[in-house]
């Protein structure tokens, strides 16, 4: 019943805010550019291949998936305060997300075929049809089973945002501004001292490099489409179940006053 | 249903909020919680209400562990001076929000106080000011259906008509759907007619836990010359003095010594909740006077 009710609450707030992020996506990649063209170039031949990205949905919902996955504390706050404690929050916000994942790559296959037939016939229908789209013989079973892989992508993505998210609503806002703001830079210093004693070439010889590959479902022979679509579900699976299993143990640690 | 605390303790870092507190909290009563700044009275409803998790110790609410219960959560409501609403909600928002989460809530009655208070449901969160944030949360305190509300300085920013208007109707929601109200207030003196029960917390420790009328029942104040006063007071339990020109007060909780005749210079009185408050709490009196 309070699952139902939590579920419910956030489902409504989140979609809301997702139509916004997809109003502003469109406005940011597709209106700006147009208005742009209107004002300033009308010498050369406005170009909707050149502005309308194939990617344009799924770059809204991948950057929703990770504002809204991450943003832990506010949804916490506001449940606790209504007497729902905090594993009710994590499984109906973990549940709101697969949702929202679910239908928002469906709009996303459907943009991918309004692309493909209107815009340009070069674009692809789903994010991983070049690794998985000829996955076996038939046309409809590779694109079930590249629209799988997409979705459980999206799935370990969000859960790893929800997993950062909650080990950051641990902390005060001063700590995680300190967090937020060193580790890019940490990170940053890294990839420098990487590039500096070259990193990929050692990479190619390392472990990293062959569960990369094997996640991937790359094999020697592999051609455009034909990527093991086994070791991704196989390995996303067992990914998204440590992960989920991790942000719950963090969940169950969240409080106010932080 | 009742709340029952045993040995809750709470620390942040080295600091120890709250240690070995054991209450009850009985069903259809209004609690008074008293005690000084940083005595730990918002850590206790906070573990009450599991917005944070205790050191040591346990809430069970009807039996039951009130951590992550949603049906036993479900049953208390906190108000407090934090916002953890949505602050770009409308107050009507909050009241739909709150019958959405709790799944009983008094939109006619809402409606009503709003009206009463002066407060206009269409305004945001984030515009209303101090006091009529928590006007707001009052509301929801009485129009939620719950079976305890918690009140954490209900009257922070109220002005005097506000606050009068509050305690009113907050005896009219008892008497009409009896439940918990536990209070706590720096205003003693506003909520001492209506208090039931009382819980002193002083420096993370339950000192008081009794009916109002057994706790002033056995407060006295002893005045007259100093010699009388203590010598009529020897052998008692005195929490507290005070020095009025000649004249000297000696404060006692606990009985007095029945067949010891009462001297002509002295007069002994009962005191009112907040000066036995005060007393209690202050350096002279406290926890190791009772």
């Amino acid at each position: 019943m309070r699952f139902k009710a939590a579920f419910h609450y956030q489902l409504k707030s989140d979609v809301q805010a997702l139509l916004w992020f997809y109003v502003w996506g469109i406005a940011g990649i597709v209106v700006i550019p147009l208005l742009m063209w209107l004002l300033f170039d009308r010498s050369s031949a406005y170009n909707l291949n050149a502005t309308l990205p194939n990617a344009l949905t799924a770059i809204v919902l991948t950057i929703f998936l990770i504002a809204y996955g991450g943003n832990t504390f506010d949804g916490f706050k506001v449940l606790i305060q209504n007497g729902i404690g905090r594993k009710t929050y994590f499984w109906s916000k973990a549940a709101v997300m697969a949702t929202i994942i679910i239908a928002g790559e469906v709009v996303n296959a459907l943009y991918g075929l309004f692309y493909v037939a209107v815009v340009d016939s070069r674009g692809t229908v789903l994010a991983f049809q070049g690794f998985y789209g000829k996955a076996t013989a038939s046309p409809i079973v590779s694109g079930l089973i590249t629209f799988l892989i997409t979705v459980l992508f999206m799935f370990c993505l969000t859960m790893t945002a929800m997993f950062a998210g909650s080990v950051l609503a641990l902390f005060s806002r001063r700590t995680q501004l300190i967090l937020l703001v060193g580790i890019p830079i940490l990170l940053f210093i890294m990839m420098f001292a990487a590039a500096a004693i070259d990193l990929p070439r050692i990479w190619q010889f390392t472990w990293l490099s062959t569960l990369a590959e094997w996640v991937s479902g790359y094999h020697p022979n592999v051609q455009a489409g034909t990527f093991n679509a086994g070791a991704p579900l196989i390995s996303g699976l067992i990914y998204l179940g440590v992960m989920t299993g991790a942000t719950y143990a963090v969940n169950l640690k969240l409080k106010y006053p932080r | 249903m009742d709340i029952q605390v045993t040995n809750l303790t709470k620390v942040f870092g080295h600091k120890v909020v709250l240690k070995d507190v054991n209450l009850t909290i009985q069903p259809n009563t209004i609690y008074g919680l008293l005690g000084r700044n940083g005595a730990g009275k918002s850590t206790l409803f906070n573990l009450l209400t599991n917005r944070l998790n205790p050191t040591s110790g346990n809430v069970l609410v009807d039996g039951q562990l009130n951590k992550n219960h949603d049906q036993a959560l479900g049953r208390m409501y906190l108000m407090s001076e934090a916002n953890l609403y949505p602050p770009r909600s409308r107050v009507s928002e909050v009241f739909e929000l709150t019958e959405t989460l709790y799944g009983q809530f008094d939109q006619q009655l809402a409606k009503q106080l709003c009206q009463q208070f002066d407060l206009d449901p269409r305004v945001r969160v984030n515009k209303l000011s101090t006091g009529y944030r928590s006007i707001m949360k009052l509301i929801v305190a009485l129009a939620v259906d719950v079976d305890f509300v918690f009140l954490d300085e209900p009257t922070l920013g109220l002005d005097a008509n506000h606050r009068e208007l509050f305690y009113q109707l907050l005896i009219e929601n008892y008497s009409q759907r009896p439940r918990t109200f536990v209070i706590s207030t720096h205003l003693i003196e506003e909520i001492a007619n209506m208090v039931e029960r009382v819980f002193v917390l002083q420096n993370g420790q339950l000192t008081v836990d009794d009916s109002t009328e057994a706790i002033l029942a056995q407060s006295y104040a002893i005045t007259g010359p100093k010699a009388d006063v203590t010598a009529y007071t020897a052998g008692t339990n005195i929490i507290g003095q005070d020095q009025l020109g000649h004249l000297y007060v000696d404060y006692v909780y606990g009985p007095l010594i029945a067949d010891r005749p009462i001297p002509d210079t002295v007069t002994v009185d009962h005191i009112d909740l907040q000066k036995l408050f005060v007393t209690l709490t202050s350096q002279k009196g406290g926890a190791d006077a009772i």
